[in-house]
């Protein structure tokens, strides 16, 4: 997935599991950048009694790099904190929420917001800002979206933020990526035979996530709150990640309860999709995540000669040869994933950072959202797409999965000719999103409920 | 600056506390001060910790007797071999 469970350790704390990050200029606010972070992969909308909820005892930061080296100039943080109105009763609500102070809403959670400057020092910009109920049916959480609408606070510094449930926005046919890479269109040329080709399946369409979205303005976000004079001015380009952490100790008491102790230490780390879920390898995973970006240069290797990238070829007999055939470092991920794209690349886009290598979102802030925008980004002709920083309905598992089997390779390197699969490789061809979003902030769109949802 | 002593350190992680390794050594746990409001308010004073509020002492490294404590957000780590020992020597 795009880093859903992605690594063995991280795989079993899911309310510390960052599965997703978007980094947009806000289509209906341009003069503002969305930044989101997704939590608690594949959640079952039905999952009752103790429904979802972000984690007491993790501290969930959204980083921006301004200066390009790959560390944090600004952080916003949020803790987070549950309010039990009736320890004395076994449900969530006693009643229907109509509102997030309804005396039927029994477990609440609320949460603080902090920035963090690159000298460690934290202001708290918020706190006590309220979320809404997990989507359970219509009788306990009628006009759901209504609901969520009141979750969303704008804070005095300026910036707008909700935290809270949401429908899943990665769509990707996981049975299929996860039984030896069955791909579409060609999966009847895959080493193993299987049968007839299927439609792919839309995995995710029916789970939700933890969202923390936060809107801030431009200037706030920017090296020395600089205005950038045009697409080309290095100070356009943010560099984007997020990142959850926990105490070092946590001691289990003989009550039932849990004591934490020490400094906050990295548990998760998300910048691209799909980087430690595809291309870092299994044993070095756990320790991918508790690193900064900064740190990902010992990681080069693996993004200049991805496995999947040999894996392809060998699946899929006869069908990527020119891929097969390449060797060299594959200069065009190292600059997708690690320093962005310099000017001329691409014709009137850049995202470049330097050469500083970490793999973060890169988000050019003088590029205008798309009026007909592409799933595909960059690749279907849209600079306002992924990898320039990502938006909700970016599918960037196709676009990444292209650009692994070679498709963005002569970007690089005029010697090679990509291979016909490479442009047409995907896992759902065609998926539907009707209603899978917002037009309007935290853009991701209504969580599916339990009542709409019961388990397979 | 934390204000732990040798002394304090091992009054308060050799009571009640068996295993060598990782060493909660939590005012509000069954130790020697829970029997005394007087004393346990006392070694928290000369301890430098609230009332109530836990410590953490782990040994990260017996052979070269370093040990990590955790106390609120903050990690230190000190050196001192004869206190690994004597961690180490306690049944």
């Amino acid at each position: 997935m795009s880093s859903h469970r992605e690594a063995p350790e991280i795989s079993k704390d899911p309310v510390a599991d960052n599965t997703d990050v978007y980094a947009f200029l806000s289509p209906d606010d341009s003069s503002t950048v969305t930044l989101i972070a997704n939590f608690i992969p594949l959640e079952g909308p039905d999952g009752g009694p103790n429904f979802y909820e972000f984690g007491d005892d993790v501290v969930y930061d959204i980083h921006v790099d301004n200066d390009g080296d790959g560390d944090a100039d600004i952080t916003y943080r949020f803790r987070f904190n549950i309010e039990l109105r009736n320890p004395n009763t076994f449900l969530y609500n006693t009643g229907p929420i109509t509102s997030l102070n309804s005396p039927n809403f029994n477990r609440r959670q609320f949460y603080s917001v902090s920035m963090v400057n690159d000298y460690g020092r934290e202001t708290f910009l918020a706190k006590n800002l309220a979320c809404p109920p997990c989507n359970i049916g219509p009788r306990s959480t009628p006009n759901y979206e209504t609901l969520a609408a009141q979750a969303i606070h704008t804070l005095p510094s300026g910036e707008r933020v909700f935290a809270g449930q949401r429908l899943e926005g990665f769509y990707v046919d996981l049975g299929a990526v996860f039984d030896l890479a069955d791909l579409r269109p060609f999966q009847e040329l895959h080493l193993i035979h299987t049968g007839a080709a299927v439609p792919g399946v839309d995995s995710t369409k029916n789970v939700n996530v933890h969202t923390i979205a936060i809107q801030v303005p431009k200037h706030l976000l920017t090296k020395n709150h600089v205005q950038p004079k045009n697409a080309q001015d290095p100070h356009a380009v943010l560099g984007v990640y997020a990142s959850a952490g926990r105490r070092r100790a946590r001691i289990t008491l003989s009550n039932g309860r849990t004591e934490e102790y020490g400094p906050w230490e990295q548990v998760s780390r998300l910048g691209n999709p799909l980087i430690n879920e595809a291309l870092i390898p299994m044993g070095q995973k756990d320790r991918w995540n508790s690193l900064p970006p900064s740190a990902d240069h010992q990681f080069l290797q693996y993004v200049q000669h991805p496995e999947l990238a040999k894996l392809l070829p060998v699946l899929y007999p006869g069908v990527f040869p020119n891929l097969a055939a390449y060797s060299k470092a594959r200069a065009d991920l190292v600059a997708i994933l690690l320093t962005g794209l310099p000017w001329g690349v691409i014709p009137n886009f850049q995202n470049y950072t330097g050469p500083k290598q970490a793999d973060m979102l890169r988000l050019n802030i003088q590029v205008a959202p798309a009026q007909n925008p592409s799933m595909f980004g960059i690749l279907g002709g849209d600079l306002a797409g992924f990898p320039n920083g990502r938006r909700v309905f970016d599918d960037v598992f196709t676009i990444e999965l292209r650009a692994i089997a070679g498709a963005t390779l002569p970007l690089v390197d005029n010697t090679f000719t990509a291979d016909a699969a490479a442009s047409a490789v995907t896992d759902i061809q065609n998926p539907d999103l009707t209603a899978r979003y917002l037009p309007h902030f935290p853009y991701l769109g209504t969580p599916k409920s339990g009542f709409e949802v019961p388990a397979a | 600056m934390l204000k732990l002593t040798r002394r304090m350190l091992i009054k308060q992680t050799s009571i009640g506390v068996g295993t060598v390794g990782v060493l909660a050594a939590a005012l509000t746990t069954k130790t020697r001060f829970e029997n005394s409001s007087n004393t346990k308010a006392k070694a928290a004073e000369e301890s430098g910790l609230a009332t109530g509020e836990g410590l953490v002492v782990y040994v990260t490294d017996s052979a070269t007797g370093t040990l990590t404590l955790l106390r609120g957000e903050r990690a230190t780590t000190i050196t001192d071999a004869a206190l690994v020992q004597h961690l180490l020597a306690l049944k």
